[in-house]
């Protein structure tokens, strides 16, 4: 699966599964607040990732 | 707390000044290149998406419905971190063919008049709830500073300073070619002010209100419902991710700051994370503000929370930095949501209703339409700010129109995803889709006008209405009902309706990777100059030769060109640049007007096997499965044509050449890319004529043609085949040329070697029989003048006995000929000293004194050895040197010279000064029986024997003249013998 791929499917799962997702963000969590920024936080840096492998590619 | 108008003027100027100052700056060229083209300017203008809906009604949804904010931010970041499922391709179709909007991608991708002025006007409707609410806004915020001030006055104000912004500095060129680079630094600008006024906001609430991070995080642990808060509905998050999705793709201000004030790929690679990062930051912004609100229990609606937490906490720096955030955030949508707006309607509404234009004032014309098109736009918005209920909630608004939007998004995917998506489709979906919307929520907006005595669905109270949106059914059931019938209506009547031939052309040019539009079939203008007439008689004819000039640079090709493909690509190019200038319909409707297609000729039936291959090299990335294994296999047997050691070439029935393999590019001389797609008449004259003629001829099979070619003749033969493409219908022509040329240059040598051995049997066996009278003859001439006293019959005898003698001579050069070769000379051979051997043969030439007196100067070196006969090796040297002295003049010298030669071959060259040979003779004079020399002079047999016998020794021997009186070279090459063995 290529990272490309990888971040098309996390985004679609979080799509999918974005009730319970919210629900659990509301809920009880142990969780700080601001710790729901983070999947989102990685994501980006997932897609920064891909950026620097796409101009590696190019540069080869 | 409030703020004097004069204190408020100020402000407004100030931001204005330094809004206005930094767009001048950049145009000016004041600005440093390095920073107003930076990738991170680019994003940073992207955060026009974020208007005020982002900036007040997020807030307001923080504060009611705790993280369901999150959704717009995580819905626009979305599409940009998935770029590679339709923002990509859409990035790579609108800067590929310069689609300024997203009208132009539609009316470029389902061809017909009416689409992109459909998409146009219902954009402009859909948009006009978004654009009336970023004026209710900053309407509203400045009221809450200056309640001197009505709402409707500081809109008035608004809307004025706005248009006059956006005609200066966002219509100042008519082209998408010329960017608006002070547009983009004003609003990359703007998105910092309001990154830093969220986040000074924010800062001030965490520290200022609550007393820091822990303190705040305590609250929190005491109040929990404001981490509770949840929607009951289920399925409303994941609508507002598609809703806030399909925003940040189609939204035309959006669109307009990505892809028509951008032609660089790079800063859009670079918005996949740079985006959604700029959201995460003013996304961790919003709590802390809407908690402190919260905490503060803040007088102002929650939709102004920022501003009314200093207002209530009567801090005028954050009052004033959260006013400035809001005004920027609400003009940047605006602005740019207007210039967008007014471009699509130029083109695809004003400019198809107008004539054609020919004179030179029509960009003026243009501009000034668009102009006017910025300001009417502006002033509808704000009659329908007007229009609305006064206490409109932001984020009902912004849904109204982000539904709306939403129902582009079934075209715009089945434009990368489904070919067989067409404009029957596409017009039914929109119709179902805007039909349910406009009665589902953009009518009830407008209830109170006409029917004042029922309560609108939105409740009077905007923080209920607010949830409401949210979380009523009627909400979440308008947005899925209005999408669900635009995609059964999309889908129903796509496979209802076949696609037609331009729609499915269109489909593979949106849907494959290449830059390439597909083939189309063949023009009526047979070259460049004829296009350049053609469309001069739309443009005019000072606007058709630049149009043609700017698109020869751009392809790179010659004002000759006359390729069927490369004119189909000019056509293409003149339609993309046309594009950036009126938009993708008109463009289309004047390169259809005047540079058309043959009609039938882009049937599929007639397209050839050329345009096919270019398509599939097209799609090449997206084969999969048998489709790929079927690639793979074309392209195997594409490279054994190409790589077959015999020349091809195929025609197809308009007599344009298809393939041209390497084998035909060595033959001709003619390389593959300088005639393949060529018409067949481009060729020169010598193989036009043979291919043409051949082509057309009955015969299958031509053998030994003839044909000149670079001065060197050619023997051929041809042999075609016809292609039957289509049942029962001619097809192409395969020709198949076999050069035959070196093969007949053999089969004569070889020809001519055998009537020379004949000849030579021929002569031994005369010799023989000739040879036994003649001894006979020579015997009774002995005789006689043995027995004879007379004097004259002893020189009658002595007479006889010479040519007797002479006849002998020549019968045994004859035998010795016709048996050279068939001894072996490997059994004789030895190590033989050439100098020796040349001493030798001079030696024997000396003791003739009946010849003339030359010199000879034998500068050979000792101890060159070969391996030989030395008896035939020193025959050689007699025969050559015999010649030479019977060329040269009377005291001549004669040269015989040495040189070991990189191969390791001996090279003896025997020159003279003599009569030299003309070419011709120098061809012939190694033949047996060739002479120069006077009749009776010499056999002809010399040099002959000498060449057979060199040949034994695996020599050759070679001549050469510099012209006829500058005397002979002869060269006799033999393999050099190590000569260490036997020093």
């Amino acid at each position: 699966m290529s990272l490309d791929q990888l971040i098309i499917f996390l985004v679609f799962g979080f799509f999918v599964f974005v009730a319970e997702v919210d629900s659990w963000w509301a809920g009880d969590s142990i969780f700080s607040w601001y710790v729901n920024y983070l999947p989102w936080l990685g994501l980006i840096v997932l897609c920064i990732w891909a950026q620097l492998v796409v101009k590696r590619k190019s540069g080869d | 707390m409030a703020f004097s108008l004069s204190q408020l003027i100020t402000l407004g100027i100030t931001y204005l000044i330094i809004l206005f100052g930094s767009a001048y700056a950049a145009e000016k060229g004041w600005l440093p290149e390095r920073l107003t083209h930076h990738p991170m300017t680019r994003i940073l203008s992207l955060g026009v998406f974020a208007g005020a809906i982002c900036f007040n009604g997020t807030v307001g949804l923080a504060v009611e419905s705790g993280s369901s904010f999150l959704f717009y931010f995580l819905g626009a970041s979305a599409a940009f971190i998935v770029a590679p499922v339709l923002l990509d391709p859409l990035s790579r179709i609108a800067l590929t063919h310069r689609l300024g909007s997203l009208a132009d991608v539609f009316a470029f991708r389902y061809p017909a008049p009416w689409v992109g002025g459909l998409i146009s006007l219902l954009m402009l409707f859909g948009l006009l709830p978004l654009i009336a609410l970023q004026i209710q806004a900053v309407a509203v915020t400045v009221h809450l500073l200056n309640q001197d001030l009505s709402e409707a006055v500081i809109a008035i104000g608004f809307c004025v300073t706005m248009t006059a912004f956006a005609i200066l500095f966002g219509a100042r060129h008519l082209s998408t070619r010329n960017k608006h680079q002070g547009l983009v630094v004003a609003l990359a600008l703007e998105s910092v002010i309001k990154l830093c006024a969220f986040i000074t906001v924010a800062l001030f609430s965490v520290y200022s209100v609550f007393g820091g991070f822990s303190e705040m995080n305590q609250w929190l642990s005491n109040q929990p419902q404001y981490l509770n808060q949840s929607l009951p509905t289920q399925g409303s998050p994941r609508t507002l991710l598609l809703l806030f999705f399909a925003a940040a793709i189609a939204m035309p201000h959006v669109y307009h700051m990505l892809l028509t004030e951008n032609d660089d790929p790079a800063p859009l690679s670079s918005a996949r994370w740079g985006f959604p990062l700029y959201m995460l930051l003013l996304s961790l912004c919003i709590p802390p503000i809407a908690w402190a609100a919260s905490y503060l229990g803040i007088n102002t609606p929650a939709d102004y929370a920022a501003m009314g937490i200093g207002l209530k906490l009567e801090n005028a720096g954050v009052t004033m930095l959260a006013f400035i955030g809001s005004l920027a955030a609400a003009s940047g949508v605006l602005i740019v949501s207007t210039l967008a707006l007014a471009a699509m309607i130029l083109n695809h509404v004003i400019l198809p209703l107008s004539t054609s234009p020919k004179d030179q004032k029509v960009v003026k014309r243009l501009l000034a339409s668009r102009r006017l098109l910025i300001a009417g736009i502006i002033l509808i918005s704000y009659a329908m700010y007007r229009l609305l209920s006064a206490d409109q909630s932001l984020i009902g608004l912004g849904l109204v129109a982000f539904v709306a939007v939403l129902q582009f998004l079934p075209g715009l995917v089945g434009t990368f995803y489904w070919q067989r998506a067409n404009k029957a489709g596409l017009l039914g979906g929109l119709i179902a889709g805007f039909t349910v919307w406009f009665l589902t929520l953009f009518y009830p907006l407008l209830n109170h006008l006409f029917n004042p005595e029922v309560t609108v669905y939105l409740a009077p109270d905007f923080l209920e209405r607010a949830l409401a949106v949210l979380t009523a059914d009627m909400s979440y059931l308008a947005t899925i009902t209005s999408l669900a019938a635009n995609i059964i209506v999309f889908i129903g009547f796509s496979l209802a309706y076949d696609p037609t031939h331009a729609e499915r052309r269109a489909a593979e040019d949106c849907m494959s990777n290449s830059v390439a539009r597909a083939y189309m079939g063949v023009l009526e203008a047979r070259s460049v100059s004829e296009i350049e007439d053609r469309l001069a008689q739309i443009l005019g004819k000072a606007a058709s030769s630049r149009e043609i000039g700017m698109v020869l640079a751009e392809l790179n090709f010659p004002a000759t060109e006359q390729r069927p493909h490369a004119l189909n690509r000019i056509r293409n190019q003149i339609e993309t640049n046309l594009t950036s200038n009126v938009g993708q319909t008109m463009a289309h409707r004047i390169t259809a007007s005047s540079i058309p297609y043959v009609v039938g000729s882009g049937s599929a039936e007639l397209e050839s096997i050329y345009s096919i291959e270019n398509r599939l090299e097209n799609f090449k990335s997206q084969l999969t499965g048998l489709a790929a294994d079927l690639d793979a296999l074309r392209r195997y047997h594409r490279q054994i044509l190409q790589d077959l050691p015999i020349a091809v070439c195929s025609i197809d029935k308009n007599q344009n050449v298809l393939i041209w393999n390497r084998a035909m590019e060595s033959l001709t001389r003619i390389p593959a890319s300088q005639i393949v797609g060529l018409a067949l008449r481009v060729l020169p004259n010598t193989w036009l004529a043979l291919l043409n003629g051949f082509a057309a001829a009955d015969e299958t099979h031509r053998f030994g043609a003839e044909l000149i070619n670079d001065q060197k003749s050619l023997l051929l033969n041809l042999h075609k085949a016809a292609i039957y493409n289509v049942p029962n219908a001619l097809g192409d022509v395969v020709i198949v040329i076999e050069d035959i040329t070196t093969e007949q240059v053999l089969e004569n040598q070889l020809l001519h070697s055998e009537r020379l051995a004949s000849i030579g049997q021929l002569a031994a066996g005369v010799a023989h029989e000739v040879g036994n009278p003649i001894t006979g003859i020579a015997c009774l001439a002995q005789n006689l003048l043995m027995e004879t006293q007379e004097a004259e019959l002893q020189e009658i005898a002595q007479q006889i006995l010479e040519q007797t003698a002479r006849v002998s001579a020549i019968l045994q050069s004859l035998v010795k000929f016709a048996h050279s070769g068939t001894s072996n000379i490997q059994q004789r051979s030895i190590p033989v000293e050439i100098k020796a051997c040349v001493d030798d043969a001079i030696q024997l030439l000396s003791l003739d004194h009946n010849n003339q007196a030359v010199e000879f100067v034998n500068s050979l070196p000792q101890r060159v050895y070969v391996l030989g006969d030395s008896q035939r090796l020193a025959q050689v040297f007699v025969n050559v040197l015999h010649n030479a002295r019977d060329a040269s003049t009377p005291s001549g010298k004669i040269m015989v010279e040495y040189r070991l030669s990189h191969n390791d071959l001996a090279e003896i060259t025997i020159s003279d000064q003599g009569h030299g040979m003309s070419s011709a003779e120098l061809n012939q004079m190694f033949e047996p029986f060739f002479t120069s020399k006077d009749p009776g002079q010499g056999t002809g047999l010399g040099l002959a024997i000498a060449t057979s016998i060199v040949a034994e020794h695996h020599g050759a021997i070679r001549a050469s003249s510099a012209g006829v009186g500058l005397g002979t070279r002869i060269t006799i090459t033999l393999p050099h013998h190590p000569n260490e063995e036997f020093v």
